[in-house]
């Protein structure tokens, strides 16, 4: 199994509810759990296993803001885990998901400078290193309904812009949907394989218009005349 | 080597739904929790609202239930301090309820009106609407009068339904959707579920939007109107439609009264109203009897265009006919409002005219047979699918009415409204145009002690006869709505509360009740002014504060709380028992009638109470005729008492779920003892769907 997210640009509103979903469910979970600096002071902040960024694009009428939601992409060739002095940064080979173990980790900060994608943060209040779990403390929770066994970005996105499956699987719903819109990964250059992917905007629609009136507006208000129309 | 992972104990754990509170589009929420804690809250799959999904502040909610400000006991300001410095003794429920009680009593005996009582953006108007009735004080609101107002007062005035709560484009159908001044709360889930509907189908989604955020970003077209120029764009889309013709003649004729006639007689009694018949009936040229005849009828076949003379001598034209002259005018072609509007001209024409195309080119048609208000069967629902939806950056304008109106009126040329594809209604509306409900403006009434209101305290006036100002025209609300100054004010003012009750402005209050209705937002965010004038004394009283008695009642502390002179402590929305009910603010969709409950999840461990359990005890104590039985005691054992067995009509309650002795009636029905219990066995709401032929 290869299990990973689809984000579809064309449909997110940039709401930030996976990013809170995510934190809500991992920040009293028991798998990385991610810590808040000050919740309630006077500048909250803290870690964040999901973060949307913002870009905008060219000039108006061509211009358009992108919402980009990114979190860990469990990448094939994760730099992140080779890099990795204590062992504690892995990627397991039965779904391909990248984890860090909290007992092992030493907050070397290794492993984030190896990211390219910006996902692993460091938990100023663990020491130790942070990133997306992929949510696998739902996903292979049988006491779960089925239909919940989804990361908590995946099932709270108002816009339905994520979904979660197995790349292997050439039927599984996140595989057909990245070949019918030209899904890809990000930055394949850098060769780390990325397991997530992002579809692009659609193309806009045509719609053609049928202008009437070719006279000026005296022309236009001869036009029109009553009809006989019975309520 | 791969670390254990742990799951969660489900043992430990408890599943509950409720209702969302974080915002006013009360999704339905499935609640996780754990040793009395709340461990997780995700979106209810079934609930009509959200359909599983959650926004932001909803996954938020678990952060403000354990918030470090909330407000833990009541609270007395320290007597020798100063309003603003926060300095409070704790006092009972007991005490506080006492101290109110003789203030409100004294109140109520002399002169109501000197109780101002003021709501944030709660979600419970029909009780404090009714507490403020029963108590017989005009002067109550909500927050509606800065944030909706205008559009909600468009809306009720031109269609009978309105933007926000009251109508939802219909996502399933719809083929272009137009959005104008909506930021991303409004309406949360279901618009982000919507849009991406649309986007799936191939719908093209137009923007109307100064910036070009959140769902503007997705929009396949963003027109970036310079702020407050949104009604001259939609008064110059009407100019193109009515310069190419594009109008829906036969919906104008059947469904509005663009061919009722006007009388023109400028400078004499009635110009610019419409001709009447001595029943009063509006009237039409018929061109196939050539008489004037009753608008209202339904077999007639009006002019829709023309000027005529009425029988008794006076000029009169027909709506559209106004219309025509007054939008054809070049003052609205695109060219002469693309500087202003900050538009290419190009644009402003072309969307005019891919409007009319959808909505006449590629119209919906269902086969789902209907009867109309004239008892003729129709074999089929016809839809111009052209949607819109707009919001605050509309409602907020001072010119927002009219923006709004002429929203409104792009949609009625297009035929494009409650229909399949278009702008759908929700129950309990649409409603008559407008509501069949005047504000209470008999003086002799609202000055007579002890005697609740004939009348609600808000409504929708059409003459000046309906207006609440004394005889010499002056105000007798203390927000001056519905005066002269504000006449159609559909929710009242409250943002003007403070300031006009600090320069006694019509009159000075003696106590003010704002229940969660922080300054920094519903005193027209006007936070430095308001403070110094809730600091201000009246010399000539004193040194007495110019406001003399303020109650906060707020679960949290914030800006306002420091200036109370008594504080109640309100519970979280996860803590409480709350009715989310058709006769408020409904979360209905157009395909079902909904309402909905929240009950306690979570026990408080703090000394507060529901402002809803104290206002019926209020209402109790100070012996209101509806919550007080004939021997003088209180009707209703409390909150949950009194929304099962209130009625505002027979069978009428605020629950619509599960009424009836033995609960099996739904919308009307005798109340039900175990109602909140079905509710909270049906994942705490109740939808009526419609059949399709009463959609
Ligand atoms: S929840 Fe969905 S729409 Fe909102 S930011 Fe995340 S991916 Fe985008
Ligand atoms: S995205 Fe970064 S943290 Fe995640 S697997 Fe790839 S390299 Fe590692
Ligand atoms: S999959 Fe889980 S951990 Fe990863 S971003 Fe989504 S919610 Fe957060
Ligand atoms: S949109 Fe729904 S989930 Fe979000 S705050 Fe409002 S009611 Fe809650």
């Amino acid at each position: 199994m290869r299990l990973g997210l689809v984000i579809d640009l064309d449909v997110c509103v940039g709401c930030h509810a996976c990013a809170i979903a995510c934190k809500e469910w991992n920040a009293s979970g028991t798998i990385g759990p991610l810590s808040d600096y000050q919740p309630y002071g006077a500048e909250p902040s803290g870690v964040w296993f999901n973060r949307i960024r913002h870009y905008e694009m060219d000039e108006y009428p061509n211009n358009k803001t992108v919402n980009f939601p990114m979190s860990c992409m469990h990448c094939e060739d994760a730099d992140c885990v080779t890099v990795c002095p204590t062992g504690a940064s892995y990627k397991r080979p039965e779904d391909g998901i990248v984890l860090i173990d909290q007992d092992k980790c030493m907050g070397c900060n290794y492993c984030s400078w190896a990211c390219p994608y910006g996902a692993r943060e460091l938990d100023r209040s663990s020491g130790t290193m942070k990133k997306c779990t992929l949510c696998v403390d739902r996903i292979y929770d049988q006491d779960l309904p089925v239909e919940e066994r989804q990361p908590s970005c995946v099932l709270t996105c108002p816009a339905h812009a994520r979904m979660f499956g197995d790349f292997d699987d050439p039927d599984s719903a996140v595989s057909r949907t990245v070949r019918e819109r030209s899904g890809f990964g990000l930055m394949p250059e850098l060769n780390y394989n990325p397991t997530n992917r992002y579809l692009p905007p659609r193309s806009k629609p045509v719609i053609p218009v049928e202008p009437k009136s070719k006279g000026g507006l005296k022309e236009s208000i001869k036009q029109f005349a009553n009809k006989l129309v019975r309520r | 080597m791969n670390a254990k992972i742990k799951l969660e104990n489900h043992d430990a754990q408890e599943i509950k739904y409720t209702t969302c509170y974080m915002c006013a589009c009360r999704c339905g929420i499935k609640v996780t929790l754990e040793d009395n804690k709340v461990r997780f809250i995700q979106g209810n799959r079934n609930h009509p609202t959200n359909q599983g999904v959650l926004c932001a502040k909803g996954s938020a909610g678990i952060m403000k239930q354990y918030s470090t400000a909330k407000l833990t006991q009541p609270l007395m300001r320290k007597p020798g301090t100063e309003r603003g410095e926060g300095i409070y003794e704790p006092i009972s429920w007991e005490q506080a309820l006492d101290v109110l009680t003789e203030r409100l009593e004294e109140i109520r005996a002399t002169d109501p009106s000197k109780l101002g009582f003021f709501t944030g953006r709660d979600q419970m108007q029909a009780l404090t609407g009714l507490w403020a009735q029963q108590f017989g004080t005009p002067n109550w609101s909500a927050h509606g009068g800065f944030c909706s107002v205008n559009m909600a007062a468009a809306g009720l005035y031109s269609i009978g339904f309105s933007f926000w709560e009251f109508g939802a484009p219909d996502w399933d159908y719809a083929k272009y959707f137009l959005m104008w001044g909506v930021a991303e709360d409004h309406s949360s889930n279901p618009i982000k579920i919507g849009l991406e509907k649309l986007k799936r189908r191939g719908g093209k989604f137009v923007t109307v939007n100064p910036v070009r955020t959140g769902y503007s970003a997705i929009a396949d077209e963003w027109l970036p109107i310079k702020p407050g120029m949104d009604g001259l764009l939609a008064m110059s889309m009407v100019h193109v439609l009515l310069k190419h013709e594009k109008f829906d003649y036969e919906f104008l004729v059947r469904y509005t009264n663009a061919s009722w006639l006007v009388v023109q007689a400028p400078g004499q009694k009635g110009d610019g109203l419409f001709l009447r018949d001595e029943n009063d009936h509006p009237l039409i040229w018929d061109i196939e009897k050539e008489a004037f005849r009753n608008g209202i009828d339904g077999d007639i076949a009006p002019a829709l265009f023309g000027e005529y003379v009425a029988p008794d001598g006076r000029r009169v034209k027909t709506v559209m006919s106004m219309m025509v002259e007054r939008y054809l005018d070049e003052r609205y072609a695109p060219e002469n409002v693309a500087l202003e509007c900050g538009l290419p001209a190009e644009a402003i024409e072309r969307i005019a005219l891919e409007m009319a195309h959808v909505a006449f080119k590629e119209t919906v048609e269902l086969p789902i047979e209907w009867t109309d208000v004239w008892g003729r069967k129709h074999d089929k629902v016809v839809g111009r699918p052209v949607a819109m939806y707009a919001m605050r950056g509309i409602a907020a304008h001072s010119n927002g009415f009219h923006s709004c109106r002429a929203i409104h009126m792009i949609q009625m040329l297009l035929g494009a409204l409650d229909a399949p594809g278009n702008f759908r209604a929700r129950a309990p509306y649409p409603k008559p145009i407008p509501p069949h409900q005047l504000p209470e403006n008999n003086i002799d009434i609202i000055n007579a002690p002890n005697t609740p209101l004939s009348r609600p305290p808000l409504g929708f006036p059409t003459r000046p006869e309906d207006l609440v100002i004394d005889e010499f025209g002056n105000p007798l609300r203390i927000d001056k709505a519905y005066s002269w100054e504000v006449p159609i004010a559909s929710h009242g003012l409250m943002h003007m509360v403070i300031t006009n009750a600090t320069n006694h402005d019509p009159y000075a209050l003696d106590t003010l009740i704002l229940f969660m209705a922080n300054m920094a937002w519903n005193s027209s965010m006007n936070t430095a002014n308001i403070q110094d004038m809730l600091r201000a004394k009246d010399m000539e009283n004193f040194g007495e504060y110019k406001i003399p008695f303020l109650v906060v009642i707020d679960a949290f502390h914030s800006e306002m709380t420091n200036f109370a002179d008594l504080i109640l402590p309100d519970t979280t929305y996860l803590e409480r028992h709350d009715s989310i009910s058709l006769l408020d603010r409904p979360i209905s969709e157009p395909d079902a009638a909904a309402d909905a409950i929240r009950y306690p999840l979570v026990k408080p461990d703090r000394d507060v109470r529901p402002w809803q359990e104290v206002m019926v005890e209020l209402a109790g104590r100070l012996k209101f005729p509806a919550f007080t039985k004939p021997d003088g005691t209180p009707r209703f054992g409390g909150y949950q008492d009194f929304i099962v067995n209130y009625e505002r009509s027979p069978g009428i309650g605020f629950l619509a779920g599960w009424r009836g002795k033995d609960g099996t009636k739904s919308l009307k029905g005798e109340p039900n003892p175990n109602q909140w219990e079905k509710y909270i066995e049906n994942q705490s709401f109740f939808a009526h769907h419609w059949p399709d032929n009463q959609k």
